[in-house]
């Protein structure tokens, strides 16, 4: 068997993806359709030779002769969009047998397409395979089951507790004046980082936990494993992930030295209350300017601890002379930091926004105060309906929102966990999936209406933890 | 923990390829760490590892290692042990937690190199903040794996990860009648919350994401110098503002310390900027000016010789320049003692550059530098006057005429004919009679620069010195290449007339010395001389006849 070359694998998945792409816009005769036809076989042939090919999706990474391909930020919104159009006919695998013809390559294309518009996606895909030599195959196979997803859910607990138990010990250590242990910091980061690239449902849906009394840690865990996620989406190298989730961890280091009776007060700040809260930006900064010689580490911690106030458009704090352009990471740590901050519960602010409309107030600030374009990306991972919406389904049946659909096309179509049901009778642990649907094709459930969980004070962590 | 008991125990060497393999990698951790990468020592044990390492993993297929405290297994057997904790590979793995490696079949050379790295990185300094695994991990390589024991949850840690929990679920106790009014409520309401739509990303969105993590990276020193002056700016007291003045100091050595004179440059412009303002009532950017005495330090600028070496053709020049024109005269004599410590050609001639900037500044203080003891310093400050030109120059390097290292005088004669002062004839004149052929011949050169009548007499009068023709060959050439510049009847009649001297003693000297007045008359293309080159041409002697007949072809033409 010949050697396997990681570069020609993603160069073949990225060329399958164009082919689909440019199918979707043009003719399947048009120019631009037949040469991407063309560039695939030309790779296929070129490098593969007559050795079969298996392209294949297992959880959310394609595998190539059963090697897994590393995502790069060149080729990410294309193998994320032919991740999607295979998800949403349900094709798992694709095998490539020998030397395949232009034409069984245009009516595999055909076959997609039409499999696309199906009620019944992978039988009209199979039905079009007939005509198809030298191409096989396989339906996706069902996401992880129960015992998996419950093995899985204690993993990402603790690793969701140890960031948490990381971040009181760094706020702790450095308001006594004591060196914050950098080592494992990066290390539990490392945890968070890998979880996220292998699936971000999960470690998403405990952003959902927030605590009111030690706001702080869970806030800044929050914004970390958010912005490592959208850090993700838009295609970030694992070490600048990592080097992301570290400076999200510290974006509010500055706020050790506000007293307690400011940060927690339940009534309106005064002036020099605000001009206090104000200062932690540049605070932060500066205490980890001096906790640490200058390095690339450093750096990328500071500038967001300096800018992650400052809107899009420069307005906001710390007030700056210079016509700066604000960092990558502090937009998206920007991002993070006003959807969790939104969204908890604090002492000036006992009932926190539902998600949804934590999101749509940052769809105005769009351009303004957020990027807009990492809002787009933020909004598509956190879906229109995030984890822990409280949702009434048109079948009377009341759920919060489970899991994300990854078909950002169905974005409003999530798994939800039931909680009453149609008869009004509270249930425990019913996941359905709003994909689902009956003899006549029409979609079993669907979004109605939305509810904010936390006027009626219901408890989110009972269902996710 | 490694017992007391431990340190008595011996070395173990395990036989076979994989133990071989692992004295391999102990072998290269040393020199690698000795050598930097472009040494050839470097580059000869990385790749005899990298063969031994392809010869096991072509036999093996695969190479697992399980990684104990004080030893490495493979397939069960010991092949490495070692009881102490310096230098100790086992121990290395094993106190981050990694407990197994695996080396698989198409392990590139520079994922070796990469491993290698990390064999030989400081992580065990107080200041480091990366242990094995998070380099391991960062690295991402695709050919070697590891397994880790996660250490870093004690009893203690996950008894608080419980409380963690319990304590989230108990701060939302759950309401029944709460969960059924919400129930009703969204039975009844109609109320819909608004909510944000999905919008798919377009291909410019694709195109500006992309290209911002291209140059994310690049972008982020500048960002801290910007920060750091906002800080500035945003101080109130004294002792906060030198803070920051003292973390603008460290960002301006990291800067230099990492080559990027770019951002050093940026830094020091707004340094200038605003050292004269105030940023409130009390408080100035006078504090700035000690930027200035920090960059001008002895300190300061070894490091900056020190990286000039390691990075060479890294460096940008011309914003190396730039960075060297912020500096002042007091930084001449510091980079005068790094003239002799660096050893990369391009670090060299950037110190030349750097010197030549300063030393405009203060010439006689650059001049300085032509005591230094080690003759290929003062060779270089030569040059560098020599570049500078200025004529007051001469006034500080007449004592190098008497350097006792010909290179030096040779030098010295060289800047000296460059400078234009009226009195550097009389100095190259005096090295005519130099005890070394290369100042005399440097000399001369030098002389044809002037081209006055006074020069030729000079050179005649050298010429017809008794002695001269016993003069070196090459020595007597340059002479008469210089006389020969000269294109008056004076110097053809003393040429022709040497041309025809018929030799009686010292035949060959005499000789040599005829045939380099051939070569003079074939550069002035004197017609006059064809009959005497035509006997010259016929003689006997291979020299003169050869030199005699290209001055006759040259004339010819």
């Amino acid at each position: 068997m010949m050697e396997f070359n990681e570069s020609i694998a993603k160069e073949l998945l990225n060329s399958l993806a164009l082919v689909l792409k440019t199918a979707q816009i043009h003719h399947i005769d048009n120019m631009a359709v037949t040469n991407s036809i063309e560039k695939f076989l030309s790779i296929l042939r070129g490098h593969f030779q007559s050795e079969e090919v298996k392209i294949e999706i297992i959880g959310d990474y394609f595998y190539i002769n059963d090697n897994r391909i590393r995502y790069t930020s060149e080729y990410i919104f294309n193998y994320d969009f032919l991740m999607r159009e295979m998800r949403r006919i349900k094709l798992g695998t694709l095998i490539f047998h020998g030397d395949i013809s232009f034409d069984d390559m245009r009516n595999l294309t055909i076959g997609i397409l039409s499999a696309g518009l199906s009620e019944d996606p992978f039988n009209t895909l199979m039905n079009a395979m007939k005509e198809i030599e030298n191409v096989e195959v396989m339906e996706l196979k069902k996401v992880k089951e129960d015992e998996t997803r419950l093995e899985k859910k204690e993993i990402i607990k603790r690793t969701y507790s140890s960031t948490v138990l990381l971040s009181k010990d760094v706020f702790n250590k450095l308001k006594a004046g004591e060196r914050a242990n950098l080592k494992k910091a990066k290390r539990v980061i490392g945890t968070v980082v890998d979880q996220i690239i292998e699936d971000e449902t999960m470690l998403i849906g405990m952003t959902t936990i927030k605590d009111y009394d030690e706001y702080t840690y869970y806030h800044s865990v929050n914004v970390s494993i958010l912005s490592v996620a959208l850090g993700h989406r838009i295609g970030l190298p694992k070490k600048a992930l990592s080097r992301l989730g570290l400076a999200a961890l510290f974006h509010d280091i500055g706020k050790i030295d506000i007293p307690l009776e400011v940060l927690n007060k339940p009534t309106d700040f005064t002036e020099e209350e605000w001009r206090i809260v104000k200062e932690h930006p540049q605070n932060g900064a500066t205490l980890l300017l001096n906790l640490r010689t200058i390095d690339e580490l450093t750096i990328s911690l500071i500038i967001p601890a300096f800018e992650h106030h400052l809107n899009y458009d420069l307005t906001g704090y710390p007030s700056i002379r210079s016509r700066l352009e604000l960092d990558l990471f502090s937009r998206i740590i920007a991002i993070a930091d006003q959807y969790d901050a939104m969204t908890s519960a604090r002492v000036y602010s006992r009932v926190p926004m539902s998600p949804e409309m934590a999101l749509s107030t940052m769809m105005e600030r769009s351009g303004k105060q957020l990027d807009p374009t990492l809002l787009k990306v933020f909004i598509n991972m956190v879906g229109v309906y995030p984890i822990g919406s409280l949702v009434m389904l048109d079948t009377k049946e009341l759920g919060l929102v489970f899991e994300n659909n990854p078909n950002p096309e169905f974005i409003e179509r999530p798994r939800v966990l039931i909680i009453i049901d149609s008869s009004g009778h509270q249930v425990k642990g019913r996941v359905v999936d709003l994909m689902e649907r009956d003899e006549n094709g029409s979609f079993k459930r669907t979004i109605v209406k939305t509810l904010d969980p936390n006027k009626y004070g219901i408890n989110l962590a009972e269902y996710i933890l | 923990m490694l017992n007391d008991k431990s340190s008595q125990e011996p070395l173990t060497e395990g036989t076979g390829p994989v133990a071989e393999l692992i004295r391999e990698i102990q072998k290269a951790k040393r020199l690698l760490r000795m050598y930097p990468s472009n040494n050839p020592v470097y580059v000869s044990s990385l790749d005899t590892l990298y063969n031994k390492f392809s010869e096991v993993l072509r036999t093996e297929g695969e190479l697992k290692l399980k990684i104990q405290q004080k030893s490495i297994l493979h397939n069960g057997e010991q092949v490495y042990h070692n009881p102490e904790r310096d230098d100790n590979l086992a121990l290395f793995f094993f106190k981050d937690g990694v407990r197994e490696l695996t080396f698989t079949e198409g392990l590139t050379r520079d994922e070796l190199e990469g491993f290698m790295k990390i064999l030989t990185s400081e992580i065990d300094q107080e200041q480091a903040t990366d242990d094995v695994v998070t380099l391991l991990w960062e690295r991402d390589f695709e050919h070697i794996s590891y397994v880790v024991d996660e250490l870093y949850l004690t009893d203690e840690e996950v008894m608080a990860e419980d409380r963690i929990y319990n304590e989230i679920k108990e701060q939302h106790a759950r309401d029944n009648e709460a969960l059924l009014m919400a129930y009703k409520d969204a039975l009844e309401a109609a109320e819909e919350t608004e909510r944000a739509t999905f919008t798919p990303l377009n291909e410019a969105d694709i195109e500006n994401i992309s290209l911002e993590i291209k140059r994310q990276d690049l972008q982020k020193s500048t960002k801290l110098v910007t920060i750091l002056f906002e800080l500035l700016y945003l101080q109130t007291n004294r002792d906060d503002l030198r803070n920051i003045i003292n973390h603008i100091k460290s960002t301006l050595e990291y800067c230099v310390l990492n080559g990027d004179f770019k951002n050093a440059n940026y830094l020091l412009d707004m340094v200038k900027e605003n050292i004269d303002k105030k940023f409130s009532p009390d408080i100035s950017g006078n504090e700035l000016r000690k930027i200035y005495d920090y960059i001008n330090s002895p300190l300061m600028i070894e490091d900056l010789g020190r990286r000039i070496d390691t990075l060479s053709e890294d460096i940008d020049k011309e914003a190396f320049l730039k960075y060297i024109g912020h500096l002042n005269k007091s930084a001449i004599p510091h980079f005068i003692n790094l003239l002799g410590d660096v050893h990369t050609l391009y670090g060299k001639q950037l110190l030349l550059d750097a010197l030549t900037i300063l030393g405009r500044q203060d010439v006689k203080l650059l001049s300085d530098g032509l005591r230094d003891t080690r003759w290929e310093v003062v060779k270089d400050i030569l040059y560098i006057l020599g570049r500078i030109g200025t004529s007051g120059a001469l006034e500080y390097l007449t004592h190098t005429f008497s350097h006792p290292d010909e290179r030096i005088r040779c030098e010295a004669v060289r800047v000296v004919g460059t400078l234009n002062n009226p009195n550097a004839f009389q100095y190259i004149k005096n090295a005519l009679n130099d005890r070394s052929p290369s100042v005399r011949i440097t000399a001369v050169r030098a002389l044809s620069n002037i081209k006055t009548e006074g020069v030729k007499k000079v050179i005649l009068t050298e010429l017809s010195k008794k002695d001269f023709h016993l003069r070196d060959l090459n020595e007597k050439k340059e002479f008469y290449r210089t006389i020969a510049q000269w294109h008056d009847a004076e110097v053809r009649e003393f040429l022709i007339k040497t041309l025809k001297k018929k030799p009686f003693l010292r035949k060959r000297k005499t000789n040599e010395t005829r045939a380099c007045a051939a070569l003079a008359l074939g550069i002035m293309r004197a017609k006059e001389a064809i009959p005497a080159l035509k006997n010259a041409s016929r003689e006997g002697d291979d020299l003169l006849r050869e030199y005699s007949i290209s001055a006759l072809e040259r004339i010819s033409i």
